[in-house]
């Protein structure tokens, strides 16, 4: 082990710049902890208990910077030094490039670009709906980020919008891809010929991806927000959307994505099919009953993969009968591997724990397994009576969706940061009844930018761990995403196999992949 | 000397003086520069801070009416003004000045604790997880990871709560700990003094004593950190301290909501440190009070 | 009248409010964006400090 260290004099950065250079270089391999500090006699003690302290420090002042790192070689030491020194250099030429003209108001940005057509809002809750609204005024579309924005605002802007032929996306809209461009948390995904509207940010997202991955494209993917589909706002820009897309050249097929709508607004859909739209529509409605949807007019999916698949089929213009037969020979390959990972477990080993950090894919996920396996716990499961106790502690079959705000206080969302996952990872796997551990990854601008290298060494600790005692965990995966999303699907997948992650090509695929082992394991209920 | 700009100047603190019988007036030398504040010396051992409006008022503040002051390069006082860069003129002379004393609106303790309790869930909900909030929502001891981190982590607690539980002494060791230009320990130690003023306000009991003491206890070499509590020890508050202060006797939780906001958005983390500070210290005086020893 | 689809013919041109990081990656794909540097509106602690006099009956 060595230790090594440096000091710079004159630099200030604020602490939490600070923090995270040291945790970045402390995630080197070989590195073992790291420290980039002020030199306070404090500090220094605390680097003394960290058995960081060097003898160089002993005489640095209030106002040196103090750099630490332990490391197993001095090569890891010095690569760490290296990393550190960048990050810093970074943090540095990043203020000085915060000198780019910024305007302080829309009103000053549209002088800017007089002929600007989107608004993105991600301002806080309580301020973002006037700026939508100052938005709509100057005839601009809006994409509102922003969650907690009131409910009637939210009905208001939809009505002025509607008026005067604008979208207003969201609030709580996370993913929406215009014209091509990826917006906010969306994936980068092939052009094509198939529109989608979706009041839900991750389906929207699985579905685009589905699609792309099966080589059709998008021509525009609308979202909505969640709460557009409920009585109060009555469907208003979903039907907007749909009736945008129908009348948009490029879009042949419509997709609609949503958790059940209300019974109102369903049938404004069902009506608006039956008069208007001229196109095949294929719909899933999570957790609903693809009975409502058919009887809308519409193509009804079971899974975000079979939207996905049905729309990339008829674009690459093969018949329903084609799909099908694509569906059972998926359906049997899973139960082959289902089969084969039943056979390598230890006696008690039987049930699944889904870590999730998209709520819909939980969601989904949830509603398949129960069909497959009975009732699953959750923090928030499809049958209120199976609410977990403590959502830190998972019992029997379990899907636990990390993006719920119990665990998000003052953290970033679980897909950007994948500390919290990685440690329930590990935990899971102490638990001798555990036989699968599932877990959905997502790409795409917004999202984690590594998840190959920060989900790995978490899965290999796991699988250890469970090997010392004579354990084989199946780690089930799938990615949301495609190989032109900036971290790439190919290279991801690649990363999570070489740890020995199974990799499905849908959420749904590797839900029933999850339930099946269970099945066979005898921890249905 | 050609000046082609004048930058307007919202309020100067009531604790700059630079004129008066012995005027200063040449160049000052800079401390640091940040995107929002410009420290300069005013003697080897007092610094005054130029900041943007969007930082606001305080006893050693100068508010100028500007967005960004990184272009500071030069200081140059001459009795009535500040010349920036030898180019931008500020009149500090005919300017407003801001009052960085603190009277309590109302000695209502049952409305005060109510507005703490808003204070309390704001800061559990907003404040960022690297800093010292942990000491008052323990489920954010997961956000800290390294072994270095722990550590910290754990020293911050164990001197804080020392602190907390009368051993005045202890104010030395939570001095300098931490990240940054204001270690998290210090920011904690500000919100305890600023603690300690409220409770002076808003009960009679007399805390000049305790405060004055920390501070000399808590005295170091880092300028910057040392000029705030000072002013903290002596009673003068910051203008988002201020605001936060008499937002807790309004009963109104979006005058709350907005002035824990304003207060959580200095630095990274040292307004939800000295948040922390705050609330552990009025907490535990209003629960019976401290034994100093 | 305007409408909706008339944006899909249209180059997509964006005013980002708020968080960076969409205007980042919007840089990336080559999409024309510009950055407004927003501020909550008006006054600010001037605000609140008025509402809090009015309040407190000053």
């Amino acid at each position: 082990m060595v230790v090594k260290g440096i000091i710079k004099k004159g630099e200030y950065y604020d602490s939490v710049t600070l923090m995270l250079v040291a945790r970045d270089a402390t995630s080197l391999e070989g590195v073992k902890d790291a420290a980039v500090v002020m030199g306070t006699e404090q500090n220094k003690s605390i680097l003394e208990t960290s058995g960081l302290l060097l003898d160089m420090f002993k005489d640095a002042s209030d106002s040196d910077l103090l750099i630490a790192v332990k490391a197993e070689s001095e090569e890891a030491a010095n690569k760490a030094f290296e990393k550190i020194e960048q990050l810093l250099k970074e943090t540095r030429s990043k203020a000085k490039e915060a000198g780019e003209y910024m305007p302080k108001s829309l009103e000053g940005a549209l002088e800017y670009m007089p002929d600007a057509n989107m608004v993105i809002i991600s301002v806080a809750g309580k301020y973002a709906g006037d700026e939508a609204m100052k938005a709509l005024k100057h005839g601009l579309h809006v994409m509102l980020f922003s969650d907690n924005v009131p409910l009637d605002k939210e009905i208001e802007l939809k009505k002025y919008a509607r008026d005067n032929g604008l979208l207003v996306m969201g609030p709580d809209c996370g993913t929406a891809i215009i014209n091509g461009a990826p917006l906010c948390f969306a994936n980068v995904v092939e052009r094509g010929n198939i529109g989608i509207v979706a009041a839900s940010g991750t389906g929207l997202q699985e579905v685009s991806s589905v699609i792309t991955n099966e080589g059709a494209g998008i021509s525009q993917a609308i979202g909505t927000g969640g709460r557009d589909v409920k009585k109060d706002v009555g469907g208003i820009m979903f039907i907007e959307g749909m009736k945008a897309l129908e009348e948009d050249p490029d879009t042949k097929y419509i997709v609609l994505v949503s958790k059940p709508p209300h019974p109102d607004v369903l049938k404004k859909i069902a009506d608006l099919i039956k008069s208007e739209i001229k196109k095949p529509v294929v719909g899933i409605f999570l957790g609903g009953d693809p009975e409502v949807v058919k009887s809308a007019g519409a193509i009804p999916a079971n899974t975000l993969e079979e939207a996905g698949l049905i729309a990339a089929s008829l674009a690459k213009g093969k018949s329903l009968d084609e799909f099908k037969k694509i569906l059972e020979e998926r359906e049997k390959e899973i139960l082959a591997i289902a089969d084969r990972e039943s056979k390598n477990k230890k006696e008690g080993q039987k049930y699944v724990r889904g870590l999730y950090t998209g709520g819909t894919l939980c969601d989904e996920a949830m509603l398949l397994s129960r069909q497959i396996i009975g009732e699953v716990y959750g923090n928030a499961p499809i049958n209120p009576e199976y609410k977990l106790k403590d959502s830190w502690i998972s019992q029997e079959n379990t899907f636990v969706d990390l993006g719920e705000d119990e665990f998000t206080v003052g953290r970033p969302h679980p897909m950007i940061d994948f500390t919290l996952r990685n440690k329930k990872i590990v935990e899971e796997a102490k638990d001798p009844s555990v036989a699968v551990i599932l877990l959905d990854v997502v790409l795409g601008y917004g999202s984690n930018m590594k998840p190959g290298e920060e989900l790995a060494p978490a899965i290999k600790e796991a699988k250890d761990l469970a090997a010392k005692d004579g354990r084989n965990i199946t780690f089930v995966a799938s990615i949301t995403g495609t190989d032109k999303d900036p971290q790439g699907r190919s290279k991801v997948k690649k990363q999570l196999e070489d740890v020995g992650v199974i990799v499905m090509p849908s959420n749904a695929a590797a839900a029933k992949l999850s339930s099946y082992i269970v099945k066979n394991l005898g921890g249905a209920k | 000397m050609s000046l082609s700009l004048v930058l307007k100047v919202n309020s100067v603190g009531d604790q700059v003086r630079f004129g008066g019988k012995h005027s200063l007036s040449g160049y000052f030398k800079i401390h640091s520069v940040f995107n929002n504040a410009v420290n300069f010396y005013i003697k080897r051992d007092k610094i005054v801070s130029l900041v943007t409006h969007s930082v606001g008022g305080g006893p050693n503040n100068i508010v100028i009416n500007v967005d960004s002051l990184s272009f500071v390069k030069s200081i140059y006082i001459d009795k009535s003004k500040i010349v920036l860069n030898d180019s931008f003129a500020c009149d500090i002379d005919s300017s407003p000045q801001y009052n960085s004393n603190l009277i309590i609106p109302s000695k209502n303790l049952e409305l005060f604790k109510k507005g703490l309790n808003k204070f309390e869930n704001i800061l559990r909900k907003e404040a960022s997880p690297l800093s010292a909030v942990f000491l008052i929502d323990k489920r954010r001891i997961n956000f800290f990871i390294t072994p270095f981190e722990k550590n910290l982590a754990y020293s911050l607690e164990s001197f804080s709560n020392d602190i907390l539980n009368g051993n005045l002494k202890s104010a030395s060791k939570l001095k300098g700990l931490g990240f940054g230009l204001t270690p998290q320990g210090d920011d904690i130690l500000d919100g305890f003094m600023i603690a300690l003023l409220v409770y002076e306000k808003l009960t009679g009991t007399n805390t000049e004593e305790i405060r004055k003491k920390m501070f000399n206890l808590s005295r170091g070499s880092n300028i910057i950190s040392d000029t705030f509590l000072y002013y903290a020890s002596h009673g003068f508050l910051y203008e988002r301290v201020k605001t936060l202060v008499l937002s807790l006797f309004s009963n109104d939780p979006i005058i709350i909501e907005n002035a824990v906001l304003k207060l959580l958005n200095i630095g990274e983390t040292s307004g939800a440190d000295i948040s922390t500070g705050f609330l552990l210290m009025i907490k535990k005086l209003m629960q019976g009070g401290i034994k100093w020893s | 009248m305007r409408k909706i689809s008339d944006l899909f013919k249209q180059e997509l041109k964006v005013i980002n409010i708020g968080l960076l990081s969409f205007k980042e990656s919007l840089d990336d794909v080559g999409v024309k964006v510009i950055q407004v540097d927003w501020r909550p509106p008006a006054g600010g602690d001037q605000e609140v400090m008025d509402a809090l006099k009015k309040l407190l009956g000053k």
